[in-house]
């Protein structure tokens, strides 16, 4: 009762039987069996569409016997046109003049003439049929205003005037209202006591068009099955009425309207009605979400197939209009146009392209479509720039404008006129600046005399600076503008929005052109933009694209390649995806989502595939793994697994880099190490490792060497050591060693980095840092750490204290604060070393092992080796130097001196004595 | 009840039936004559747009090719008279065909009627005028 949503249809459910149409095993007197009502403005709707046994039956009766009776009228109506060819025969062979044919008497003339009033009812019939079928009224499409007084209960909403009310069902396609009917069958059949928008569900599974879309949507049909069968038998308990729709199915009904009003369709179709079904029940919504199908990807597949519809439709129609424009010539069609030599010579004819059905569709660019027919009819500028980044489609738009000046879809002013592409480049090949604006002069000449042109300009920025003389004279661009001005031709041009600032704002070019802003896509707006634009990669590589791959184009292509844009980016990477899938699965195979991540994994080298289970072990061990090559440091270890685990399963926030460490620690104890250690086991190879060795540094200059160098400057444009390694491996562990030696200048870009992930570049590119982990080492604090150490303080209270104190006076608050976490690394004791002095020595014997050769070194020598190399000031890092001096050079020397052979296995004992054991001889 | 749901589905189709052909005459001279007239007036005026009658007239006095000194004027002005000329006369034979199109509309059924009835009679030999 009452109102039940704020939506463009209000509806309106019936007081008696609340919305559903009975009451008991009888129709509600009340509403007569509508159940619910909606009011849309002045109009009222309601579904009148009976459905039950009886109905069905007779419906179906009646369209046999309508069909019986139009195919015997037909038959019949073919046998006039025979009997009178049979006639004509007959009197051709007795010599009687054709013309003469009505004065013949007989049973073909008889036949004749009765297939004449035949064909009259026919074309009665047909003519009949054909206006009983309805649109979506036009009035309706652009919403209904000017109804005095909204209804607020269903008594008022019926309160409408004669021929205010609508009947859903006949703006219902035939497929529609077949699903409708077989949803009720359906419920009928199971024996079930209300209809619901699940049967729908399972009613359009019929249908082969919604196959097609849940194919796309990559639906396992079997689990599907499985789960829409357990969720059936919630309406097989009785109600105590008839069996009908429930109050949910009405809204569906209503939505499913709804949703072809908003998207300017003429019928509802399946589409829409699928789009219902999960818009309005939680149940159809909770089936599909177990299938990983949720509300936005079938709002965008239904664009999918409605677009699709509507490029067939589009086509058909440009076809049919384009016949109005002269073909093959350049002229309009009073032929008051001037032959345009000199201009053609230098341009394409965009209009001629798209009458010959050349360019690509434009979709979803209506507003700056329209913004563009806007400008032009405005008093103001005449001219346009389209500035965008590019890639997003500034080209589209200007084909869309030509395919709608084909179809003569634009206002009058722009009808019958040829839209011209006018190519800097080619005015500018091979000549001096003077030729090229002589050539400039000539074309905008005949463009101006001849008044059927509309130019088009690709980069007009280009043209800015090409100048014949000094710097007084005017450019090719300021030639442009002036004769923009003095003529009266209108211009579309394009410039990226860095060229346009720098180059075209504040030069006499920018005062004659209206500057429109030119938005990448994205989200559910790419998506469909893609969606568009498949039909030509699918139609070329033989392959079909599932949702999952163009909804994994956009999100990954916005997400991992910056120096591009949408859609284009995510063209090529669905392109990319169709030929590997063709290479690897065959023609006819379905381009998935992992088809797509890993293509855009292999462009990145950032792992986007699903996890696989060899990885997933992998992640899971990940500290065992470190700790092979690591000694202790366990919180160190833990951190920065527990990081990549976080980040490798999307847990992580995906604007900042992956995880930013500090450690602080005394040298030696294994800060660098770990990070090398790292960038080996987890990026599989230690050269994703970028280290920046921040005591270089210390000058505040040197921030040119990170970024790059300005302009004015040397070397500017060629990007700067932190940004391009960023740029060309953007995952990868960037380590900063010994950070505190850098200049506060450089701590501040940082922050940015630690805080946005991403830093811009000296030559303007934004550079991505959300999949590298950072990790910074310091040595700052050291004397306080091994002091508190040696005094039995444990690690998190020496950590507490510095932070607290001593680190801030090294480091600023707010850089600290940009880490997840500062690690501090305890000083090694001379356990610790034996191990690691075990590690290094395994590690000489895997370069030996190259060699054919063992190493064994005995406990003692171990020990020795550790004792030697331990100082508690540098931690190990004495140890390397030891173990080269005592045991690679003694090695090295028996090597030269011809000692070694292969199998020989070396024994390290104590004191650096090194002997040999030969393997035992093979009998 | 299924065989009631037929013949009660049969019945109203009949019924249905008989009105369709009860009321198709009338249509035919009221609402479908208001259609054909309607369509016939689309096409010539489609057909005007495609040769571009009125726009070629219009433009009868202004040079072709932009050639504005005297010779081109006059060529022009020649040149736009044939082709207008013969443009008129495509389009007089587009609307002459159109208005076959409203004749035989008009009399298709009067005529189907009479030359039925003739040929009825001659199928039973009866003189249709018995004073003849």
């Amino acid at each position: 009762m009452g109102e039940k949503h704020a939506k463009l249809v209000t509806r309106f459910a019936c007081p008696t039987c609340r919305g559903i149409g009975v009451q008991g095993a009888q129709r509600c007197r009340t509403c007569g069996g509508r159940g619910t009502i909606g009011r849309q403005g002045d109009l009222m709707l309601y579904w009148g569409r009976p459905i039950d046994y009886r109905h069905l039956a007779q419906r179906h009766v009646i369209a046999i016997a309508q069909y019986t009776v139009v195919t015997i009228l037909l038959g019949f109506a073919a046998l006039g046109v025979g009997g009178l060819l049979w006639q004509l025969i007959l009197l051709d062979q007795y010599g009687v003049p054709l013309w003469r044919f009505w004065e013949q008497q007989n049973i073909w003339m008889l036949t004749f003439w009765w297939s004449l009033v035949v064909d009259s009812y026919l074309v009665y019939h047909f003519s009949q049929e054909y206006a009983k079928i309805q649109h979506i009224p036009r009035r309706a499409r652009r919403g209904v205003t000017g109804a005095a007084a909204p209804p607020t209960s269903w008594e008022t909403a019926l309160q409408v005037r004669r021929g205010q009310t609508v009947n859903l069902s006949d703006l219902y396609t035939a497929e529609a209202i077949a699903a409708v009917e077989k949803s009720w069958e359906f419920a009928a059949s199971s024996r079930h006591h209300a209809v619901a928008p699940l049967h729908l569900l399972v009613a359009l599974l019929q249908f082969p068009a919604m196959t097609e879309m849940f194919v796309r949507l990559g639906a396992p049909f079997t689990r599907l099955n499985r789960l829409v069968t357990g969720a059936l038998p919630r309406y097989a308990v009785p109600t105590g009425n008839a069996l009908t729709f429930d109050a949910e199915y009405f809204e569906a009904l209503f939505s499913a309207y709804e949703e072809a009003w908003s998207r300017q369709q003429k019928k509802v179709d399946l589409s829409e009605l699928l789009v219902a079904c999960v818009t309005t029940s939680e149940v159809v919504r909770d089936v599909l979400y177990d299938v990983k199908i949720d509300t936005d990807a079938i709002h965008n597949v239904a664009a999918w197939f409605r677009v699709r519809r509507e490029q067939r439709a589009r086509y058909h129609h440009l076809r049919s209009r384009t016949s109005y424009r002269p073909r093959r010539t350049t002229m309009d069609r009073a032929m008051t146009a001037v032959a345009t030599p000199a201009l053609d010579s230098f341009s394409q004819d965009l209009t001629q392209l798209a009458r010959a059905g050349y360019l690509e569709p434009c979709l979803g660019r209506d507003h700056e479509v329209t913004e563009i027919f806007r400008i032009f009819s405005a008093g103001g500028r005449q001219n346009i720039v389209l500035v965008g980044n590019p890639g997003i489609g500034k080209r589209t738009i200007v084909n869309g404008v030509a395919q709608l000046m084909v179809a003569e879809d634009v206002p009058k002013f722009m009808q019958d006129k040829r839209l011209v592409s006018l190519s800097v480049a080619r005015l500018i090949s091979g000549v001096t600046a003077s030729v090229a604006e002589e050539r400039l002069l000539h074309c905008l000449n005949e463009a101006a005399r001849s008044r059927n042109i509309i130019l088009f300009i690709n980069d007009v920025s280009k043209m800015v600076g090409i100048s014949p003389g000094g710097s007084a004279s005017l450019d090719l661009a300021g030639a442009l503008a002036q004769a923009l001005t003095q003529t009266g031709l209108r211009a579309i041009t394009t410039a990226l929005p860095t060229d346009y600032s720098r180059y075209v704002e504040n030069h006499l070019l920018g005062q004659v052109l209206e500057k429109m802003n030119i938005e990448e896509p994205e989200g559910n707006d790419a998506i469909q933009i893609l969606e568009a634009k498949v039909g030509a990669i699918e139609a070329n590589y033989h392959v079909y694209f599932t949702y999952e791959a163009i909804a994994q184009a956009v999100k990954l292509s916005g997400r991992y390649l910056h120096d591009r844009f949408l859609p284009e980016k995510a063209i090529e990477v669905l392109d990319e995806s169709a030929v590997r899938t063709l290479n690897e699965k065959g023609r006819d195979s379905s381009v998935t989502g992992q088809d797509v991540a890993l293509t855009v994994s292999e462009k990145t080298g950032i792992p986007l595939t699903e996890v696989t289970q060899q990885e997933s072990a992998k992640l899971l061990n990940l500290e065992q793994e470190i700790h092979q090559r690591m000694v202790d440091q366990e919180e160190a270890v833990k951190l920065v697994s527990a990081a990549i685990r976080r980040a490798r399963a999307e847990l992580r926030d995906v604007r900042r880099p992956i995880v930013n460490l500090l450690f602080l620690g005394p040298t030696g104890v294994g800060k660098t190490e770990l990070a090398k250690i790292v960038a080996s086991v987890y990026f599989g190879r230690a050269s994703e490792l970028i280290r920046l060795d921040m005591s270089e540094y210390q000058e505040k200059s040197s921030v040119n060497r990170l970024l790059g160098a300005p302009a004015g400057f040397e070397g500017h444009g060629e990007g700067g050591y932190l940004t391009e390694a960023v740029r060309h491996h953007p995952f990868a562990l960037l380590l900063l060693d010994e950070i505190e030696k850098a200049h506060p200048d450089i701590l501040n870009l940082f922050l940015q980095v630690m805080d946005d992930g991403r830093l811009t570049d000296a030559v303007g590119r934004t550079v991505d840092f959300t999949n590298v982990i950072l990790i910074a080492t310091s040595n700052a604090c050291t004397p306080t750490i091994q002091r508190l150490t040696a005094a039995g303080v444990s690690v998190a209270e020496v950590k507490a204290k510095l932070l607290s104190g001593e680190l801030q006076q090294h480091f600023r608050p707010e850089f600290l604060n940009r880490f997840d976490s500062v690690v501090v690394f305890k000083p090694l004791g001379m356990p610790e070393v034996q191990k690691i002095a075990r590690l290094m020595l395994q590690e000489v014997g895997k370069r030996l092992l190259e060699k054919g050769v063992s190493l064994q070194p005995t406990d003692a020598a171990i020990d020795e080796l550790a004792t030697a190399g331990y100082d508690p000031e540098f931690g190990a890092r004495p140890l390397r130097r030891v173990i080269q001096e005592r045991v690679d050079d003694a090695i090295a020397t028996k090597i030269l001196g011809g000692e070694l052979e292969r199998r020989d296995t070396i024994i390290l004992d104590v004191g650096g004595r090194v002997t040999i054991k030969k393997p035992a001889r093979r009998a | 009840m299924t065989r009631s749901v037929v013949l009660s589905s049969l019945k109203y189709f009949s019924l249905d039936l008989v009105g369709k052909v009860l009321y198709w005459p009338l249509w035919w001279y009221t609402v479908g004559f208001q259609k054909l007239m309607t369509i016939t007036a689309g096409n010539v005026l489609e057909e005007e747009h495609q040769l571009g009658v009125v726009l070629w007239w219009k433009n009868l006095f202004v040079p072709m090719y932009g050639q504005y000194d005297w010779q081109g004027r006059i060529i022009s002005f020649f040149m736009r008279l044939v082709i207008g000329i013969a443009r008129i006369a495509l389009l007089v034979v587009w609307f002459a065909f159109s208005l076959t199109v409203i004749v035989a509309w008009v009399l298709v059924l009067p005529l189907a009627a009479y030359f039925l009835w003739i040929n009825v009679l001659y199928a039973f030999d009866i003189a249709w005028w018995p004073y003849a």
